[in-house]
Formats: C-alpha cells, sequence, structure tokens
C-alpha cells in the first residue's frame, strides 16, 4: 500500500495541473489583502463596516479550483491511457482507489487549510483594530468555521475523484461537481416554503456554515440539521461518489 | 479570362469553407459527448416540469393564508443555467478535445489557415446553443405555463407577448456561452482548464463581486454575464446578485463581447502558436 501511495504522490506531484490549481488557489490570499486594503479604507468614511470576511468571500475560488485536483487524478490517467499501466502495475482497484482518495485528499486537505489560514491571517493583520465587521471576533470562534471551510474542500475535491471514477472523462467529472457546488443551491433556493430551507440545508456548500452552527445561507431559517447530521451529511457526499465511482472501476475495464 | 478565373478561385473558396464546416460538424454529431450535453440541455425542460409539478403539488394542499403568499420564480429564467453550462461545454470540448487526441494536428494539416476552422467550429457550436437556447426556453416556459396555470398569484398568466422580450433574449445568451466555451478552450488548450475558467466567470466571480462593498459590488455586478439579458430587457434585477447599471444596448454589447473576445484572442493565439 506504502508502493500504492508513493506511485500516486509521484504522479500527483509531477504534473503542471496540480501546480495551477494550488496557485490559482492561493490568489485567494492577494484577493483577501486587496479586499481588507479595501474595506480598511472605507472605514475611514463610513466609521465601521460590515464586510464578509475574505476567507468566506473567496471561497469558491479555492472549492472550484481544488476539486480540479481531485477529478485530473484520475480522468488525465484515461486520457492518456496510463490507466491502463496503472492498473497493471496494481491490480487491486480498491487499493489504487483509497490510494487516489488518499493522495488528493491529503494535497487539498493541506492546500485548502494553508491558504484559508495565512489568508485569515493576513487579513486580520491588516485589518488591525478598525471596525470591519469580521475581525472582531476572537481566533477561538472563527477557528471551526475555518477547519469547515477548509476540509470542505476536500471532501468536494473526493466527490470529484468519485465523479471522475465514473464518468472517466475531464470535462464530464467537472461539470458534474459544478451543479452540486453552484447549481442545486441554486435551485434549491427557488423552491416554495418550507421546502427551500430544508433542502438548503442539505446541500454541499451550505452545510460550511451549518458545521459552526450558523444558519445554512443567508436569507434562510434555521437549519433542521443536528450537528452530527451535518457532518454525516458532508462526509456522505465524499462517501458516495467514492462508493459509486469503486463500483464502476471493479465492474468495468480499463 | 481574370474574371473567369477569379470566379472559379471565389467559387473554390465558398467550397473549401463549406467542407470545412461540413468537417466540424461531423465531428460534434459523431462523439457521443456532443448528445450527452445536447440531451442534458433539452432534460432541463423536464426538470423544469418536474419542478413546477411539485410547486403546484404544495401550493395545493397549502392552507390558503400560505397560499397568498406563496411565491414562484419563472423556472425557464432560473434553469437556464443548464443549458447555458452544457453549451459552454460543448464550446470547449469542439477545440480542446482535438488538442487531447493530436486531432488537432491532423485538422490543421488539413486547413492550414487557422481562420476558417475557427470560424467553422463557432458557426456550429453558435447554431447549436442558438437552436438549443430558445427551445429549452420556450419549451420550459409553455409547459410551466400549462403546469402552474393561474397558482402562485397568476406568476404564470401575464401575456405571452409580454414576457417574449425576456424568453428571446435568455434564449440568445445560450450561444453567448457556446461561443464563450470555445474561445476559452483555444485560449488554454485544456479541457479542465477552459471549464474552470467557464465556471469561475459563471459562478465563482458574480458570487465574490456579490460580497464587495457598494459601489463595487453594483457596477461589476453590472458587466457579470448571468445578469446581462435582464439589463438588455430593462427588467427588475434589485433582488438578484447583479447589478443593473447598464443600458439595454449596453448590456448587449457586453454580452456579444463576451462572445466574441475569448474567440478573437484565441484565433490570434492559435495563428501564432505551433499546435
Amino acid at each position: 500500500m506504502r508502493a500504492v501511495l508513493s506511485s500516486e504522490w509521484l504522479k500527483l506531484r509531477s504534473v503542471t495541473p496540480t501546480y495551477h490549481a494550488i496557485g490559482i488557489a492561493a490568489l485567494m490570499v492577494a484577493l483577501g489583502v486587496v479586499w481588507t486594503f479595501y474595506v480598511s479604507g472605507l472605514t475611514a468614511e463610513r466609521g465601521s463596516v460590515q464586510a464578509a470576511a475574505p476567507e468566506q468571500a473567496f471561497l469558491p475560488l479555492i472549492q472550484i479550483s481544488l476539486v480540479v485536483i481531485g477529478v485530473l487524478a484520475i480522468t488525465s490517467e484515461h486520457t492518456t491511457g496510463m490507466i491502463r499501466s496503472g492498473l497493471t502495475a496494481v491490480s487491486r482497484r480498491g487499493a489504487l482507489l483509497l490510494a487516489k482518495a488518499g493522495v488528493a485528499g491529503a494535497v487539498t486537505f493541506v492546500a485548502a487549510h494553508v491558504v484559508i489560514l495565512i489568508t485569515y491571517v493576513v487579513s486580520w493583520l491588516i485589518a488591525d483594530d478598525r471596525p470591519l465587521g469580521f475581525n472582531e471576533t476572537v481566533f477561538s470562534h472563527d477557528l471551526p468555521i475555518l477547519l469547515a471551510s477548509g476540509s470542505s474542500v476536500t471532501v468536494l475535491a473526493l466527490v470529484g475523484l468519485g465523479l471522475g471514477f465514473v464518468t472517466r472523462s475531464t470535462a464530464g467529472s467537472i461539470v458534474s461537481v459544478v451543479p452540486v457546488l453552484f447549481v442545486l443551491p441554486t435551485i434549491a433556493a427557488y423552491l416554495p416554503a418550507p421546502w427551500h430551507t430544508r433542502v438548503t440545508a442539505l446541500m454541499l456548500p451550505n452545510l460550511v456554515p451549518q458545521i459552526a452552527g450558523q444558519r445554512p445561507s443567508r436569507g434562510f431559517g434555521d437549519s433542521f440539521l443536528p450537528p452530527w447530521g451535518v457532518s454525516a451529511m458532508r462526509q456522505g457526499y465524499a462517501v458516495i461518489a467514492l462508493a459509486v465511482g469503486f463500483h464502476m472501476l471493479r465492474r468495468r475495464d480499463a | 479570362m481574370t474574371s473567369f478565373t477569379s470566379r472559379s478561385r471565389n467559387l473554390r473558396a465558398r467550397e473549401a469553407s463549406t467542407n470545412v464546416l461540413a468537417s466540424e460538424w461531423l465531428k460534434v454529431r459523431s462523439v457521443r459527448s456532443s448528445h450527452l450535453i445536447l440531451a442534458l440541455s433539452l432534460g432541463t425542460i423536464l426538470l423544469g416540469v418536474g419542478l413546477a409539478w411539485m410547486a403546484a403539488g404544495m401550493y395545493d394542499s397549502a392552507p390558503p393564508d400560505q397560499r397568498s403568499r406563496a411565491s414562484l420564480a419563472e423556472l425557464e429564467k432560473v434553469l437556464v443555467i443548464v443549458p447555458q453550462l452544457c453549451l459552454g461545454v460543448l464550446g470547449v470540448l469542439t477545440i480542446t478535445s482535438e488538442y487531447v487526441t493530436g486531432m488537432i494536428r491532423a485538422s490543421l494539416a488539413v486547413v492550414p489557415r487557422r481562420w476558417p476552422v475557427l470560424t467553422a467550429k463557432a458557426t456550429v457550436v453558435g447554431a447549436l446553443g442558438l437552436m438549443m437556447g430558445p427551445t429549452v426556453e420556450f419549451g420550459t416556459y409553455f409547459l410551466c405555463r400549462w403546469v402552474i396555470d393561474d397558482r402562485f398569484a397568476g406568476v404564470y398568466t401575464t401575456p405571452l407577448v409580454d414576457r417574449l422580450p425576456t424568453l428571446i433574449t435568455t434564449g440568445l445568451s445560450v450561444p453567448v456561452f457556446a461561443l464563450l466555451g470555445l474561445g476559452l478552450g483555444v485560449i488554454l488548450r485544456s479541457t479542465a482548464g477552459a471549464i474552470t475558467i467557464l465556471v469561475g466567470l459563471v459562478y465563482v466571480i458574480p458570487m465574490i463581486v456579490g460580497n464587495l462593498p457598494e459601489p463595487w459590488s453594483e457596477r461589476l455586478g453590472s458587466v457579470m454575464i448571468g445578469g446581462l439579458p435582464g439589463q438588455i430587457t430593462g427588467d427588475d434585477l434589485t433582488h438578484s446578485v447583479y447589478g443593473s447599471l447598464l443600458p439595454p444596448t449596453a448590456a448587449a454589447v457586453v454580452l456579444a463581447t463576451y462572445a466574441l473576445l475569448p474567440i478573437v484572442a484565441g484565433a490570434w493565439l492559435l495563428c501564432r502558436r505551433d499546435v
């Protein structure tokens, strides 16, 4: 298993898309700096501002860019034909899938948390003691939502990986992740009450604030999910996508 | 004599461009992903009817006081994101799949001049978008109108003439996405990269812009692609994430820029780069 893991790690670290994806995710730090300076400038004329925290405002940027790492971990092998040598070398397909999930999961987990924490700290330092809305809480209060945001990226990357095993196509998997992240939550918001609140609470991006004990989304009622339900739901997305992916991988020829 | 040669040259050029167009159409129609994408776009109509049917059922079973307060969005306007995204991906794949398979080398060996190839690709995906967008919009609209009837305070009882401008512009935003996808594909030559940027332009950047403090949220929100059809027809955008600062003509120009600018930039790169 160690050899499988190290081969997956080698595959991931030796291609440029991995670095492009992490590079785009890291843009969040720069955007956070610009954002905080801009919002700080507004306090001079308005006294105080209620601005969103940069690591929350720019979260979709990290999510969509790092999802690509999960997706490409498998679909690029189908594109190049590498999957055939991959499965010849590691004929236990479960091991291959687990190794890919482990490596893609770990890389996105570390990358997302590092980017989010740097953005948080930098914006906090720039904001100093100006009343900007997002910097008026202490770190221990913000920690749960920071961790929830970071790990949501990993969950999405694993969903992307699972869908990659199912569709075997880069375009297909990215397009299938997009509804999970953007389209379904939008459509759910248009459902008649009280269903919009119920369905919205189950949407993957809306699980992030719920983990920190907040409402699923602005303009909606309180969540009906208990805290354990929220984390089970979130893990469920990744587990189901990977399970379906595993089923397809095992049954199909490469 | 001169006029004869020039006429025959014209004829040959026209034949050649017809052949290029035919070959691009063959490439699009002979792969499974195009069929899947177009089927998915048409599936939006079913999704719309399903949502309308569900909403109508809930409306009927709700007590009268809840009924009077119940509201429903115009489903064809909400669901247009599905065909937009689908056709955008089709646009991306028409060029990036050639880079994946290496087909691009054969394509450009047969037609060495870059412009005809790109024009033919743009014509094919643009025409598909032009057919698919209005079909999905009007299909969803008429079926939802039929299902919803006079429920939800008559959201679907406004005369068709009043809704026509919105339906047409929203439908026409679909070919814009197809061309935008194609342009991004030519520039980036990578499926993952182009689709991610497309999604970024459509979903991620508007979300970020919506979080900006005023006046920038309104200013930048006005040039976001999703808000442009509404600004062209002068809809009320106060409750959306988009701004509404542009007059209709300016909004139409910005929408056309989304379609054309990436293609022109891509064409320039395609002419300069080796395959």
